[in-house]
């Protein structure tokens, strides 16, 4: 009777593994579920700084910023780079809230990217997930799954407050609605983010370590920044470095004010490229570790 | 008839940088036994099941789950295995229910939530209640269940009763074994408490400084081991009378104390100790057979 039974079982050994996609979206509804509120409190969070952004250029005399500048010398301008977009409600807001967006957003899905899986491997919770069915692929891509799913959902609230807001402002309507490049603004915030975040990712799953990859991540995050943003203060032979940085593949002003479809074209592509390369190299690593006890 | 193999490591090793996790442990486990692997901590136990379970990589040698490669075949062993961790890690924040249901819900076969609370009842979990909540003992109901609700060929449980009263340690135990019986799956049952291993398991493997140093069932264990005379003698010279008369190699061990005298021998070496002891003058006589925890240190003594 138990041999029956054993080989009864047994005849599912050579069967595929027909549940993997079961498991992944088990995992990844799991990681939603824990984190719905946050997702909420943080896209309406940003989408109401937004709102009172759109709501304050209503009484901004944005001329007189244009008028400001021009007495400027051109050297300073220079300096400032793309202040002088204040000037338009687009530019005004898109300096605002996305030029910086990695400040008050970037470091939040850094912070979420280095414990999403260090903190199981602390926790010892990974044990008990990888002791089931669920290979590693599967187990970290729905946790990479999760992390954009996190990120578009955040930032979707923050871009449809934001949007709303601007639909009900009169100086918006004024200028015109431009929803093809809020779309190209929203799309590249998204890669740009899941990138930032995806460094992260990468450092947490050669470390294991939620504090040593937040601690590396932020640090990256801020050489980038200035590798991105200050290349032109370099010596002019090692000014290629930019070219590493996510930074400077990101440029929300080039999209929304002046609808630069060359610069956006080439900018999704390329952060394309650093999502989709940091996302292998983070499952290759994490298939080759060990889990430690 | 030859026995199924389920569980077999030929020379496995696992070396953690420079330090020794496992050195060429070489296993075989049949179906349908409970095989206990016994040592303490930092002898291999733990390291050896988290190699089979494919959470670190071996460094060398070979092993197989139900005839297939550990590293390549790892999701279709983990489908028809369960495992609880001694140290057991759940998600916090989250309810006993939950955690339970996410985690069960990673097998391919889909494990009623009656069967759950079944368990939970039978054990006294509350489900509904989260994990932070509940005390050690409780947490580690929930890796029961984890354990003893999905249909699986293997369970491996690494000191599966760790914080756990002596009475639910107990009904653990009995419905380990009744579930074993009835559908005639295997257990490798890694702990430190012999006296635990002792009445659950079929076969012991002694493990030591991260090689298996013997593998047996209990009762050959146990007669394999040296067995304790304590004799009372009637008189001094009867006593000396009896050790004069004693093998070189046993009164070594010989301990005297006036008309008492105690010492340990071979289970071959019994008869012919009986039969000195029946020609001598003597008042009272007790054999020994020790406890397996008595058996297990002998494995260590000797190491050190």
């Amino acid at each position: 009777m138990k041999e029956r039974k054993y080989r009864k079982r047994s005849g599912r050994m050579g069967k595929k593994d027909s549940g993997s996609s079961k498991r992944f979206f088990s995992s990844v509804k799991e990681l939603i579920l824990e984190k719905k509120f946050m997702i909420l409190l943080f896209g309406g969070g940003i989408g109401l700084l937004s709102f009172f952004i759109v709501a304050m250029i209503g009484d901004l005399d944005l001329q007189s910023f244009q008028d400001i500048f021009s007495y400027f010398p051109e050297g300073f301008m220079d300096f400032l780079g793309d202040l002088a977009v204040l000037a338009n409600p687009y530019g005004f807001w898109t300096l605002e809230m996305l030029s910086f967006i990695w400040l008050y957003a970037g470091i939040l899905f850094v912070f979420t990217a280095s414990s999403l899986l260090s903190h199981e491997v602390e926790n010892k919770t990974i044990d008990l997930s990888l002791s089931k069915p669920i290979s590693r692929d599967n187990f970290l891509g729905s946790k990479i799954t999760f992390l954009y799913i996190y990120i578009m959902a955040t930032i979707g609230i923050f871009f449809l407050i934001s949007l709303g807001s601007m639909a009900a402002s009169s100086v918006y309507r004024a200028e015109g609605i431009f929803l093809e490049r809020f779309l190209a603004a929203y799309f590249s915030v998204v890669l740009f983010l899941g990138a930032l975040a995806m460094v992260a990712k990468f450092i947490s799953t050669i470390f294991l370590s939620t504090k040593k990859s937040m601690a590396l991540g932020v640090m990256i995050l801020f050489i980038m920044f200035f590798l991105g943003e200050f290349y032109t203060y370099m010596d002019e032979s090692i000014q290629g470095i930019k070219y590493i940085s996510i930074f400077y593949y990101f440029n929300p002003i080039d999209y929304l004010v002046n609808a630069n479809v060359v610069i956006f074209t080439r900018d999704i592509y390329i952060l394309g490229i650093f999502n989709v390369a940091l996302i292998i190299g983070s499952l290759v690593v994490f298939n080759k570790k060990d889990i430690p006890n | 008839m030859s026995k199924n193999v389920i569980i077999q490591t030929k020379n496995l090793t696992k070396y953690y940088g420079k330090s020794r996790g496992i050195e060429n442990l070489n296993l075989e486990i049949y179906q349908g036994e409970i095989f206990g692997l016994l040592g303490p901590n930092g002898a291999g136990k733990t390291t050896t099941v988290r190699v089979l379970l494919d959470l670190i990589r071996k460094t060398s040698g070979e092993a197989q789950v139900f005839d297939l490669d550990i590293h390549h075949h790892s999701i279709e062993i983990r489908q028809r295995t369960a495992y609880v961790p001694g140290d057991l890690g759940l998600f916090q924040d989250k309810t006993a229910r939950r955690n339970l249901k996410y985690l069960l819900g990673l097998y391919e076969n889909h494990i009623p939530i009656r069967r759950i609370e079944e368990l939970a009842e039978i054990f006294g979990l509350d489900l509904d209640r989260k994990v932070k909540e509940l005390s050690k003992g409780n947490k580690q109901k929930v890796g029961i269940v984890l354990a003893l609700a999905p249909e699986v060929d293997l369970l491996i449980l690494d000191e599966p009763t760790s914080g756990l009263d002596p009475l639910i340690t107990a009904l653990f135990y009995k419905h380990l074994h009744e579930q074993q019986e009835e559908t005639g799956s295997t257990v490798l049952l890694s702990s430190h408490l012999l006296n635990e291993v002792e009445k659950v398991a079929h076969r012991v493997g002694i493990i030591r400084e991260g090689s298996i140093v013997e593998i047996a069932t209990v009762q050959q264990l146990k007669r394999m081991a040296m067995k304790e005379i304590k004799v009372e003698f009637a008189t001094q010279v009867a006593l000396q009378k009896f050790s004069d008369q004693l093998p070189s190699k046993i009164v070594e061990s010989v301990i005297l104390n006036e008309t008492h005298a105690s010492f340990m021998i071979t289970r071959e070496e019994l008869t012919n100790i009986l039969n000195l002891l029946s020609k001598s003058e003597i008042i009272d006589v007790e054999v020994t057979s020790p406890a397996l925890e008595d058996i297990f240190l002998k494995y260590y003594e000797v190491a050190s």
